[in-house]
C-alpha cells in the first residue's frame, strides 16, 4: 500500500518538474525536430519522458543520448539530471540495484562538482526513494533527513511538502506514528501556504493514516474524509480511492464489517473506472474479510474464487497471499478439508515467493554496497600511500599508550568476567540438580507405571498417574517463565475444565483484563492451589453439575467460583474440612481475602 | 487396508516393551521397529521409515530432539511424535520446533494413546496452553507477510489461554478434529520459520 502512496507522490513530482512543465505541451514531433536541430541534454531527457509511459525502450535510447551529450559538455547538473529519469526506468523495471548505484553516484558528483541547489536536491530525494522501493526504510529516511534542509533553503515549498509527505509515509513504515503525524502536520501547514490541493489531500491522507496507527481512529477517519472531499472537488478518482481504501481499513482495524464493507465497495467501482488493479485488488480483499466475518462464506468463496486469479494474474502478492489464506478459512469451515488443504499449501508457495522477492531487492542492494565500497576502498589506498610516512611517527608513539590502556583494561575485564561466571555456574548447576531430579523421579514414577499396567494393578496404576500429575503441577510453578498473570490464569482454566469434563460438569470461564504482566512465584502457586481448592470442593461437595468461573485483573485480580448445588452454610462446615483451612491459608500468604456466599467463593488480591 | 506403521524409540525396556504391546493389540496398528537410542534409531528410522514415530526426548546420547532434526533435514517424511512426561517442558517445544507434528504424554491411558495416534495419522495435533504461548512468542518475533490464517490466530489465541479442543470447536463452530487440523498447520509453519532463523543465525543477519 505504501508503494502507491510513493508511485503518486513520484507521478506528482514528475508533473510539476520545471522542465517537464514547459515541454509537456509539444508534441513529439516538433521536439524531435528541435532535437535535431540544436542537440541539447533537456530536449533529449523531454524526448525521453514522452516515451516513458509506453515505450520504455525508446525512453532509455533518448537518455542514453541525453548521457552521452552530458558527458561530452562536462554537463554536470545535466548528467544528475539524466539519471534522475533513466533510474525511474530502472525503478519501473525492478532494476533497484544499478539505480541506487546511479543515483548515490549523483550524490558524490554533486559533491565533487560542489553542485547544490536541484541537481544536489534531485539526487538525495531520488535515492531516498530507492531506498524506499526495496524496503529499507532506514536509509530512506536519512538521505529524506538530508534533503530536507536543503529543500527547505531552496525555497521551493511544493518540495518541501513533498519531502514532508514521504517522511510522513516512511515514519509510518519505521512504526513511528508519532513522528509521521508531526511530518503530516508540517506537510499540510505548507501545502495549505501555496495552495496546492493535491498536496493538502496527500497531507491529509498521510495524517489519518498515522492517527489510525496511533488508535485516534476517529480523528482519522475526519482526515481520510478531507482528503476525498478535495478528491471529490478536483475530479480526482485516484485520490478520492486512496481516501475510500484508508477509510476502509481503519474500520477493518476496528473489525467492523458493517462500517467497511460499504466503502471498500464504493473504491472498488472507483478502481474499476480507473483500471487500478492494485486498489481493485485491495478492495476485494476487504470486500472478502468483511463477508467473512459477517459469517457469509458461500458468497466469500465466490468473490474469492473470481478474486484470487485476479490478483494472481496482476502480480499483486500480498493481496494474493492474503486472500488464499482466507480462502483456506472458508474452505474450512465449510467442512472441504482437501481444498482447505489445497489453499492453504498455495498460500505457503506465494509467501515463499514474496520472501524471495525481498531477498532479492536485498542481495541487489548489498551489491551496490559492494561496488561502492570497492571505489572508497580504492581511494582510501592512495590516500594512505600519500601520507604514510607523515602519520608513521604519530602512529608509534599513540600505538605503544593504546597498548598499555588496552593491557590494563583486560586485567579488569577478566577479573570480572571470572566473578559472574562464577555466580552464574552455581545457578545454573542448581537448576540442572532442580531438572535431573524432576526428570528421574518423573522417570521411576512413569515406569512404575507401565509395570503396574502390565501387572494389572489398576490402584498402583492410579497411584503412579497422580503422583505425576503432582509432579507436573511441580515443574510448572518452578518454571520462572510461567511466571505471567496470563500463564496462571490459563493454567486455572485448564485444569478445571479438565476436573469439570471428567465430572461431567457443565464448565463456562470468562476472563477481562489479562495480560502478560509478571506476578510472582509465590504469588501464582498460591492463587492456583486457592483456586483448585474451590473447584475440586465444587465439584465433589456441592451435589451441583455446573461451574463458573471468572477472572477479572484492574488493581486487583479477582477469581470466583461459582457452581449450581447446595451453597455454604455457615454453621455447616463438613463440607469444607480443611480445604477452608487451606484456602485461607494460601490467601493469608499473599496478602489476599477470601469471600464465601452461597454456592459461590470469591478470592481477591492486589496486585 | 495397510495398517499404519508405528516406530518406537525409548531407553526405558518397561516403557518401551509397554508401548510396543498397545500398538500391535490394536487392529489397524503395526509396530514396525524400536530402538533404545537416537544413533540406533537414525539409521533404523532412514532405512525402514514407519508413518508414525514416537520419541522419547530423554535418551543416553544423542537426545530425541537432534534424532527429529537430523531425520527431517535428510527429507523425512515420518510424522513424529515426542513421547514426554510433562506437558509444560521447554525440550516438547524445541523438538515441535525441530520437526515434530505432535506430543504425547507418558502417563496417557492405553486407550487414549491410540485415539491420539489415529488424530495424528489422519493430519491433527494437539497443543496445550504453554506451547501455544511459547508458539505466540516465537511468531510474534516473525515479520510480514502474515504467516498463520485468521483461523490459524484465533486457535492459536484461544489455546494460549487455556481453553480445551472442545470450548474451542464450539466457539468457532468447527469440529475437533479441524481444530487439530489447523494446529497442525500452525506446527508446520513453526518448522519452516525455526529452519529459517538457523540459516539466518548462520549466515549472520539478525
Amino acid at each position: 500500500m505504501r508503494t502507491r502512496v510513493i508511485i503518486l507522490l513520484l507521478f506528482i513530482l514528475a508533473r510539476h518538474t520545471s522542465s517537464g512543465q514547459a515541454l509537456f505541451g509539444l508534441s513529439r514531433d516538433s521536439l524531435r525536430r528541435a532535437a535535431a536541430a540544436t542537440p541539447d541534454v533537456g530536449t533529449f531527457i523531454a524526448l525521453g519522458q514522452q516515451y516513458e509511459a509506453n515505450q520504455t525502450d525508446s525512453a532509455i535510447y533518448f537518455y542514453e543520448l541525453a548521457r552521452q551529450l552530458a558527458i561530452k559538455l562536462e554537463d554536470h547538473d545535466g548528467y544528475v539530471r539524466y539519471v534522475s529519469n533513466y533510474s525511474a526506468v530502472l525503478n519501473m523495471r525492478g532494476k533497484y540495484g544499478e539505480s541506487l548505484q546511479l543515483n548515490r553516484g549523483t550524490i558524490d558528483t554533486c559533491l565533487k562538482y560542489h553542485l547544490t541547489g536541484m541537481s544536489y536536491i534531485r539526487a538525495l530525494l531520488n535515492t531516498g526513494n530507492v531506498y524506499e522501493l526495496i524496503g529499507n526504510h532506514d536509509s530512506a529516511a536519512v538521505y529524506y533527513l538530508k534533503v530536507l534542509p536543503e529543500v527547505e533553503a531552496s525555497g521551493d515549498s511544493y518540495r518541501v511538502t513533498v519531502v514532508y509527505n514521504n517522511l510522513s509515509g516512511l515514519y509510518r513504515s519505521l512504526h513511528q506514528p508519532a513522528k509521521a503525524l508531526d511530518y503530516s502536520r508540517s506537510a499540510l501547514k505548507q501545502a495549505q501556504k501555496i495552495d496546492d490541493q493535491y498536496s493538502i489531500a496527500s497531507a491529509y491522507i498521510n495524517m489519518g493514516n498515522a492517527l489510525t496507527d496511533l488508535g485516534r481512529f476517529e480523528e482519522g477517519y475526519q482526515n481520510h474524509q478531507k482528503a476525498y472531499e478535495i478528491g471529490r472537488q478536483l475530479h480526482d478518482s485516484a485520490t478520492m480511492e486512496m481516501a475510500l481504501i484508508d477509510i476502509g481499513d481503519t474500520w477493518l482495524k476496528q473489525g467492523k464489517p458493517e462500517k467497511y464493507m460499504p466503502v471498500y465497495q464504493q473504491a472498488l467501482a472507483l478502481g474499476h473506472a480507473l483500471k487500478d488493479v492494485s486498489g481493485t485488488a485491495y478492495s476485494q480483499q476487504g470486500l472478502a474479510n468483511g463477508l467473512f466475518w459477517t459469517a457469509h462464506y458461500k458468497e466469500a468463496e465466490t468473490l474469492l474464487k473470481e478474486a484470487i486469479p485476479f490478483a494472481r494474474d496482476n502480480d499483486q502478492r500480498e493481496v494474493w497471499h492474503g486472500m488464499l489464506l482466507l480462502m483456506s478459512d472458508v474452505q474450512a469451515i465449510l467442512g472441504h478439508m482437501d481444498a482447505y488443504r489445497r489453499y492453504r499449501d498455495q498460500a505457503d508457495s506465494v509467501s515463499d515467493l514474496i520472501i524471495n522477492a525481498s531477498v532479492v531487492k536485498n542481495v541487489q542492494e548489498l551489491e551496490a554496497k559492494y561496488q561502492l565500497l570497492k571505489k572508497d576502498l580504492q581511494l582510501a589506498e592512495k590516500d594512505r600511500q600519500a601520507s604514510r610516512q607523515r602519520i608513521g611517527l604519530i602512529a608509534t608513539t599513540t600505538g605503544i599508550v593504546v597498548l598499555i590502556i588496552l593491557f590494563l583494561l583486560t586485567l579488569y575485564i577478566s577479573r570480572q568476567r571470572r566473578q559472574l561466571h562464577r555466580l552464574e555456574g552455581q545457578y545454573q548447576e542448581r537448576q540442572r540438580i532442580s531438572q535431573e531430579m524432576h526428570d528421574d523421579m518423573g522417570s521411576g514414577l512413569t515406569r512404575l507405571l507401565f509395570q503396574s499396567r502390565a501387572l494389572q494393578a489398576p490402584e498402583m496404576s492410579q497411584t503412579a498417574e497422580q503422583l505425576i500429575r503432582k509432579m507436573s503441577e511441580i515443574i510448572w510453578t518452578l518454571n520462572h517463565e510461567q511466571d505471567t498473570l496470563d500463564s496462571l490464569i490459563a493454567y486455572i482454566r485448564t485444569n478445571a475444565a479438565q476436573m469439570a469434563e471428567a465430572a461431567s460438569f457443565e464448565f463456562n470461564m470468562t476472563s477481562t483484563g489479562i495480560d502478560d504482566r509478571p506476578v510472582s512465584q509465590e504469588f501464582r502457586r498460591n492463587v492456583y492451589l486457592a483456586a483448585k481448592e474451590a473447584v475440586h470442593n465444587a465439584i465433589k461437595h456441592s451435589g451441583g453439575n455446573t461451574l463458573h468461573i471468572s477472572a477479572t485483573a484492574g488493581d486487583a485480580l479477582t477469581i470466583t467460583i461459582q457452581d449450581n448445588g447446595k451453597g455454604f452454610d455457615p454453621d455447616n462446615t463438613h463440607r469444607w474440612g480443611n480445604g477452608l483451612k487451606n484456602m485461607q491459608k494460601r490467601m493469608e500468604q499473599i496478602g489476599g481475602k477470601l469471600k464465601i456466599a452461597g454456592a459461590t467463593i470469591t478470592l481477591v488480591i492486589f496486585i | 487396508m495397510d495398517s499404519i506403521l508405528v516406530s518406537i524409540v525409548e531407553d526405558i525396556p518397561e516403557i518401551r516393551e509397554g508401548m510396543r504391546f498397545i500398538v500391535n493389540q490394536t487392529p489397524g496398528f503395526d509396530c514396525l521397529s524400536v530402538f533404545s537410542n537416537a544413533e540406533d534409531a537414525l539409521t533404523g528410522l532412514s532405512e525402514n521409515p514407519p508413518h508414525l514415530c514416537i520419541m522419547d526426548i530423554s535418551l543416553p546420547g544423542a537426545t530425541g530432539i537432534e534424532c527429529i532434526r537430523r531425520l527431517k533435514e535428510g527429507g523425512s517424511e515420518i510424522q513424529f511424535v515426542v513421547f514426554t512426561i510433562y506437558e509444560n517442558s521447554d525440550q516438547v517445544f524445541e523438538a515441535l520446533a525441530a520437526g515434530a507434528s505432535g506430543y504425547l504424554l507418558k502417563d496417557t491411558p492405553p486407550d487414549r494413546i491410540i485415539t491420539a495416534l489415529k488424530e495424528l495419522y489422519e493430519g491433527g495435533s494437539p497443543m496445550s496452553a504453554s506451547i501455544a504461548r511459547k508458539v505466540v512468542a516465537s511468531f510474534q518475533r516473525q515479520p510480514t507477510p502474515r504467516v498463520l490464517s485468521a483461523r490459524e490466530e484465533e486457535v492459536l489465541e484461544l489455546l494460549s489461554r487455556g481453553h480445551l479442543y472442545k470450548e474451542i470447536a464450539d466457539q468457532l463452530k468447527i469440529s475437533t478434529g479441524t481444530v487439530r487440523q489447523h494446529i497442525h498447520h500452525i506446527y508446520d509453519k513453526l518448522h519452516v520459520q525455526n529452519k529459517t532463523e538457523a540459516i539466518n543465525k548462520y549466515y549472520g543477519r539478525p
